[in-house]
């Protein structure tokens, strides 16, 4: 008969406590990192939608991307999406220093940056809402909304979460906790750039392809 | 590794930063997405050869950006980010691959006389 063993969550040692890998920093990115790739799946999700929906049939008659799709006015987007996400670099490198004015210059170049995408984006969106291409219109037009601005809700959230940090490097410091933060906002900050290399790609470029 | 005290930047994962990688993954970047849009602008190409430039300038992105900017690789600091994302692919490969391939005929199987011999996707 088996013995039961009582553990005290409290007071318990894991397995390998010396373990070199078993930091907080290390623990907590590496969570992060998970729960962003969960993230991404619904991304993919997105994407398996916008390519069925991206046919004829489903503009019901409607615009389709040749009326909707503007790559010129989104790759000005990609120019300042990687400039937000280069101004991240330069605050990871103050990081790596321990200099927090090179990280709050980083961090408000980010934070400039990336509101510059979203006006060019908003600016993009505002004007087909006011030529009458709206998701309730089709289909596709739902698919494509779906798709681009949920990567822009994500950037919004990126912009509030710089501006958390900023406060929290100018009245905190640079402390283990603060640290962690930065660099999980840095694996958010540069996933974006990874999820607009193929909105640009199979929504913008494919679809001016596609659309001529 | 250091995750206690006032010294906490001295962590390896904050050690990985590259100013120069950084920007020099900035400007291979930009010429992978502005090449592709300059050729499709022009018109310089097929459909399929467009498609295929596209595709091969995302795939060389999305290793570019892997590599210099969240600095993903086999080292002992990052190996264990690199492979959730290695395994990660083939999820969405088969998220998006799957998707596809259940409604490539869909159109031509709803007998609608205009659509028996439209495209399985596109226009």
């Amino acid at each position: 008969m088996s013995q039961e063993v009582s553990v005290n969550p409290a007071t318990a040692v894991l397995w390998d406590p010396s373990h070199s890998e078993h930091d907080m920093i290390t623990t907590r990115t590496l969570g992060f990192w998970l729960y962003l790739l969960s993230d991404a799946m619904i991304v993919s999700s997105l994407f398996a939608s916008y390519l069925v929906l991206d046919h004829r049939i489903n503009t019901a008659g409607g615009p389709g991307p040749r009326d909707v799709i503007h790559p010129v006015t989104a790759f000005w987007g990609t120019v300042l999406l990687f400039s937000a996400i280069l101004a991240y670099g330069a605050a990871m490198v103050g990081l790596k220093r321990g200099d927090r004015r090179i990280v709050l210059a980083g961090l408000g170049g980010a934070l400039l940056l990336g509101g510059g995408f979203l006006l060019v984006e908003g600016r993009d969106f505002a004007q087909l809402a006011l030529q009458g291409m709206v998701p309730e219109r089709s289909g596709y037009l739902s698919a494509f909304y779906a798709l681009v601005l949920y990567h822009g809700a994500h950037l919004v959230f990126g912009l509030l979460w710089i501006v958390v940090m900023m406060v929290q490097v100018v009245h905190i410091g640079l402390t283990p906790h603060v640290v962690y933060r930065l660099l999980n906002l840095k694996l958010f900050w540069f996933f974006q750039g990874f999820i607009w290399i193929y909105v640009f790609s199979f929504v913008y470029l494919a679809g001016a392809v596609h659309g001529h | 590794m250091v995750t206690k005290g006032r010294d906490a930047w001295q962590h390896p994962q904050v050690q990985l930063a590259r100013g120069g990688q950084y920007v020099g993954a900035y400007i291979v970047s930009l010429l992978l997405t502005g090449g592709p849009l300059w050729l499709v602008v022009r018109h310089g190409g097929t459909p399929w050869r467009l498609m295929i430039i596209i595709v091969a300038c995302a795939a060389a992105l999305t290793l570019v950006q892997a590599y210099f900017w969240p600095r993903l690789d086999l080292s002992r600091t990052q190996r264990w980010m690199t492979a959730a994302l290695v395994l990660f692919i083939p999820l969405v490969v088969m998220t998006v691959g799957l998707t596809a391939w259940m409604f490539a005929t869909l159109y031509a199987r709803t007998m609608i006389p205009v659509l028996l011999h439209a495209p399985a996707f596109g226009y």
